[in-house]
């Protein structure tokens, strides 16, 4: 294979989710085989027949394609009904270790400022925010202040600075405390800036909206201070300050999360329902031991997606794929489109192309033992369960480990009329850690 | 993380050619894989040499120096450099981090923007550093640094020594003000920039935007209020509202409603016009009832302040006892709320306990007023303690309150010492922001001059007096609807101090005055602040007798007694204390007009209102209690019922003996009366009692002191 091609093969197959741009050519609806159709409709209603301003959650496990739901949401709100629309991924923002509010809202307000300055030309003013981060600043310790003063922050540059220190962001964080309040009415002076904005005659946009991304990836440890974990505190204890701001808002948040019993909670206190993006379903066992009729459509779907990316470099599908290799790795998915285009780009790096069947073999085994590096013994059970009849009973005593399943995706979430669960693929047939003994 | 040292011991002997070839390979075959190396060299001139001849070969090649002061160096790059195909080449970063000895901001945003680094530029990466950059990496982007695949040396001596130069870091901190304590000159600028905003919103906004106006007016309404424009301000607050009343039932709609209620309650407060605040208020409050029931802990805070507001505005209108329940309510939600989440909810309870320090004072609960008190302050000198320019304010004004606090309970010397505090702060605050922090300043001072009269030391106490007059008229011809209490306040309390020095009628002026500004506040409001103006009749009639305007005296003292009979009728432990002042002065009035009888009637009422008194507060209230039986001698004798007269003048000087030997100069000029009396109508020392001796004892010396100076 020629570098040329190689590289050009690394490059489509991307993990990432789609950018707007790309969804008009490399997009493929997935709502028919997740079973839970219309989470972009959903999300799109909610904001478009709501005068006010709206705030939204939006579950699911990594890799689910929430991202990509995103991008194409953005797109249509943009598109059809006009959005000024501003995305962000939390990771570039945030160290997602460690998030609370203040730095939430420091991250929201820088980069309010630069969509606002970039795409709408508005310079807004900052009177009101550069006021609050002074009055933060100068509360710091004197070294940490004399840091500050030195590189002479402000809104913008504070933000990224938080990010990359937990001995300044927990300063900032005590001396920002009491400060919440006026920080979030300093956000919604810009935000109030930019609607003014958008309503001139001219602007082709109407109103604003702001998609946070990536928070579901916060860490599921527990914060020290309050010992629970970190979306638990931002999403539940936070609440008031991330339901503040004045224009619509969606979160992502966390699918453990979601289906712990704070979901209700979570739920209520956002005042909607909490929308999952389930995986694909491209197995026929749903676990209850019947053959899945969505699942070959989910299959086929998956290798739409992979076809589209082909075909975008120039690249015939037997040429990329010995017979059957393709659908071994979209079994070996499990309906995750990001692992599967991973899979695809490490089958490709290790063997060339076509990826054939040594090379599925070989990162099914990379698979299988990524996965096993994270189990313990306490997670057998439930994986057994899983195994057994496509459910995961949880109780006070297995709620950490019910949880971690979720998160390292070893069990998959499905949607039929109910949900389920199945194994990921990658641990079929693989000998499970062994319980521990009763505790005599 | 990697013993980097060592490791760099360990490696063979290497020459800045072969790695010169080392690196070239690197260009070669990791074209369109993001890669990060380090290219350690100490010499800038060497390094430009080395670049120059690599891109002599790879004319593509991307070459970017980091200015000095760039703080984010991705987003520079990414700006000055958007792609590169072949590599990208960083230099000069050390212009940054050598004026920086800790801190590193630049290393520590190119920690954190590690990751996109990567999702851009698709190539070789290499950081071209000397030797102590490449150490501080190591420390303050300890991410990136394990980034790292490749370092190429270009050293000429492996162990060369290393040189920092620091420059002197700054000590200059930012000057930092609040938001609420915009400078005037910003003030106006905010008020522009939302005025032209309003403007531009029109008076129908959009859906989208009609939120955002509400709370544009809101602040511009406060703005208004700060720049001297009370009415402006509340017509504005009132187009709030009801912009506000045409939103929907949604729960975010009717806490802006509560907002902008609350908002006009406080402009019609500024106003003077508290009924018509209070009426706001009421709504706010039920609003934030309604809201909290459905979702405590989102709205219960709100539901706190709301009630703390209620309160104040309530004790504004001297209805005391709803104004105590309604800060004890926000005192129970504060405390709950502070359990739950200090950090946030602090402020909020030591301002619903000095609202209910408040209640508790005006309702005569002064123990319980001063725990209040003493517990704000103390959240209020910890907060302050962590940020100076946001609490010190609170904290002066809750200080300024807990001196009366401990002048209610007879501890003087703790009371000057909390006022002094205050002033301190004060004077502080206002030299920073004189517009916004005089009123403070002198309604200090004039606790001050109090505390200090209260001691004797009446120089320090007039001076202090007439500060605050002089700080409270300015104020009052600028805004008399708000000032004109407080200038009449701080005149009553310039009258006593002149009093005090013997200075008559100067202090009758004074009094004239403040009489004829509480006539006035209580002509615009009637019922309010009649505990005020009692107390300005009760100095006006004092002095007028003292000049000899006797009748002016008793026409002055009979109006206080009637103002303060009616108080104490509806607020006893609050107001008795009041009516025994006006009382023992009526007595004297009466006596000095030869009405007897009617003299001793009112001594004797003044009496057993001081015994009741004092047997709850004895440190409080029993120089009181001697005055008032100073009164009742006075009627004996004038009867001329020597034996009575002689009993209660020892009885006086019993009464003030334990107060006098604490404090002798607050209480010199009534014991001294008190004692010449008794001893000329009772020379006979058989007749002389056990504690008079000390008493005398104190008087000698303080004789001698003032003879030596």
């Amino acid at each position: 294979m020629a570098d040329d091609t190689r590289r050009r093969f690394h490059q489509a197959f991307s993990p990432e989710p789609l950018r707007p741009e790309d969804i008009r050519s490399l997009y493929v609806d997935l709502d028919a085989v997740r079973g839970d159709q219309g989470v972009v409709p959903g999300l799109r209603e909610t904001i478009t027949v709501d005068d006010g301003p709206t705030c939204q959650l939006l579950a699911g496990h990594k890799g689910s394609g929430k991202s990509t739901e995103l991008a194409r949401l953005r797109r249509e709100l943009e598109e059809q009904h006009s959005c000024f629309v501003v995305q962000f991924v939390a990771e570039d923002e945030l160290d997602l270790n460690d998030v609370d509010a203040p730095d939430l809202l420091l991250a929201i307000a820088r980069v309010l400022i630069t969509h606002a300055a970039k795409r709408l030309h508005l310079d807004l003013g900052t009177s009101l925010l550069s006021n609050v981060v002074n009055r933060i600043l100068g509360g710091l310790k004197t070294h940490l202040a004399v840091h500050a003063a030195s590189l002479g922050l402000g809104p913008l540059s504070l933000s990224l600075a938080l990010r990359s220190s937990p001995d300044f962001r927990k300063q900032v964080r005590q001396q920002a405390e009491p400060e919440v309040r006026e920080l979030v009415n300093a956000i919604n002076d810009l935000i109030g800036e930019i609607t003014q904005h958008l309503a001139k005659p001219q602007s082709v946009y109407r109103r604003l909206v702001l998609i946070i991304d990536d928070l579901d990836k916060l860490s599921t440890r527990a914060r020290a201070e309050v010992g629970f974990g970190h979306a638990e505190y931002l999403f539940l204890v936070r609440e008031p300050q991330l339901t503040s701001l004045a224009c619509d808002v969606i979160y992502t948040v966390p699918l453990d999360l979601a289906y712990s019993p704070k979901g209700q909670q979570l739920a209520a206190l956002y005042g909607c329902a909490l929308p999952v993006v389930p995986m694909v379903r491209v197995s026929d066992q749903k676990g209850d031991g019947q053959p899945d009729p969505v699942a070959a459509t989910g299959r086929q779907l998956l290798r739409r997606l992979v076809q589209l990316r082909l075909d975008h470099i120039g690249l015939s599908l037997d040429s990329a794929f010995a017979p059957g290799q393709l659908d071994a790795l979209i079994e070996l998915s499990g309906g995750q489109p990001d692992v599967l285009m991973r899979t695809i780009r490490q089958a490709a790096l290790k063997g060339g192309l076509p990826i054939g069947r040594d090379d599925v073999e070989r990162v099914t085994i990379e698979e299988r033992r990524g996965l096993l590096r994270g189990l313990m013994a306490e997670h057998t059970p439930l994986l057994e369960e899983v195994r057994a009849s496509g459910q995961m009973t949880r109780s006070d005593t297995n709620e950490r480990w019910w949880r971690e399943l979720l998160t390292s995706r070893a069990v998959l979430l499905y949607m039929n009329d109910a949900e389920w669960f199945a194994l990921n693929p990658a641990l079929s047939g693989t000998a499970l850690p062994k319980p521990l003994d009763p505790l005599a | 993380m990697m013993d980097y040292r060592a490791a760099r011991s360990a490696l063979p002997d290497t020459t800045p050619e072969a790695e010169l070839d080392l690196l070239r390979r690197l260009l070669d075959i990791g074209a369109g894989h993001f890669s990060l190396s380090l290219a350690v060299c100490n010499s800038s001139t060497l390094r430009d040499e080395l670049i120059g001849a690599i891109r002599a070969e790879h004319p593509d090649l991307a070459v970017v120096a980091i200015p000095p002061g760039i703080e984010n160096v991705y987003a520079y790059v990414r700006e000055v450099q958007p792609a590169a195909a072949v590599g990208l080449f960083l230099t000069d970063l050390e212009q940054s981090t050598r004026t920086r000895q800790e801190w590193q901001p630049e290393l520590r945003t190119l920690n954190a923007a590690r990751e996109l680094w990567e999702q851009r530029y698709r190539c070789p990466m290499v950081l071209w550093v000397p030797e102590d950059v490449d150490d501080l990496l190591a420390r303050h982007a300890p991410d990136l640094f394990r980034y790292v695949s490749h370092r190429f040396w270009f050293l000429p001596r492996p162990d060369a020594t290393r040189s920092v130069d620091l420059l002197p870091i700054s000590g200059d901190l930012p000057r930092v003000t609040g938001a609420w304590l915009l400078s005037l000159a910003a003030a106006d600028e905010r008020a522009n920039e939302l005025a032209d905003r309003l403007q531009r919103a029109g008076p129908s906004p959009t859906p989208q935007l009609v939120r955002h106006v509400i709370a544009w007016l809101l602040e511009l309404a406060e703005l208004r209020e700060r720049q001297g424009r009370p009415g402006e301000a509340v017509d504005l607050a009132q187009e709030a509202v009801d912009l506000a009343r045409g939103l929907g039932d949604h729960p975010r709609d009717r806490s802006l409603l509560a907002d902008a209620l609350g908002g006009l309650a406080l402009r019609h407060a500024d106003t003077g016009s508290h009924e018509v605040a209070l009426a706001a208020q009421e709504e706010v409050v039920a609003i934030a009832r309604e809201l909290a029931a459905a979702r405590p802990e989102v709205y219960l805070p709100g539901l706190a302040g709301s009630l703390a507001n209620r309160a104040a505005l309530l004790g504004k209108l001297d209805r005391r006892e709803e104004a105590l329940t309604a800060a004890e309510e926000a005192v129970v939600i504060g405390r709950g709320l502070a359990a739950a989440r200090p950090a946030s909810n602090r402020v909020e309870l030591a301002r619903s306990l000095s609202n209910l320090a408040n209640g508790l004072h005006a309702n005569g609960r002064h123990e319980e007023a001063l725990e209040a008190t003493e517990e704000a302050v103390g959240i209020y000198r910890d907060l302050a303690g962590q940020r100076p320019e946001a609490f010190r304010p609170s904290l002066a004004t809750t200080l300024s309150n807990l001196g009366l606090c401990l002048r209610n309970l007879g501890r003087w010397e703790e009371a000057l010492a909390a006022t002094e505090e205050a002033v301190a702060l004060c004077r502080s605050l206002a030299a920073a922001l004189p517009e916004y922090y005089r009123p403070k300043l002198a309604m200090s001072l004039n606790n001050l001059s109090n505390r200090m009269g209260e001691l004797g030391r009446w120089d320090e106490g007039l001076a202090a007096a007439e500060e605050a007059v002089g700080l409270f008229r300015d104020l009052a011809t600028a805004r008399p609807d708000e000032f004109r209490l407080s200038l009449a306040s701080s005149l009553n309390s310039l009258c006593v101090r002149l009093r005090d020095l013997g200075r008559l009628d100067e202090a009758l002026v004074a009094s004239e005055a403040a009489v004829g500004l509480y006539h006035e506040v209580a002509a615009v409001r009637p019922g309010a602040f009649q505990s005020e103006l009692a107390l300005g009749l009760d100095n006006l009639g004092g002095l007028s007798s003292e000049l000899g305007r006797r009748v002016e005296a008793l026409a002055a003292t009979t109006e206080a007694v009637a103002i303060n009979r009616e108080l104490a009728d509806s607020w006893p432990d609050a107001c008795r204390p009041d009516l025994a002042r006006s009382l023992i002065n009526l007595s004297n009035r009466l006596d000095d007009l030869g009405r007897r009888e009617e003299a001793l009637t009112a001594a004797e009422e003044a009496v057993g209102v001081c015994r009741d008194l004092a047997a709850a507060r004895p440190e409080a209230f029993l120089p009181h209690l001697a005055k008032a039986t100073v009164a009742l001698a006075n009627c004996f004798d004038g009867l001329g019922r020597a034996a009575e007269a002689v009993t209660m003048w020892r009885q006086a000087a019993e009464v003030l003996a334990p107060a006098f030997l604490a404090q002798p100069i607050a209480h010199l000029d009534l014991m001294a009366a008190i004692l010449t009396r008794y001893l000329e109508a009772c020379p006979d020392e058989d007749l002389h009692w056990t504690g008079l001796e000390p008493v005398l004892a104190k008087l000698e010396e303080l004789g001698a002191r003032q003879r030596s100076t």
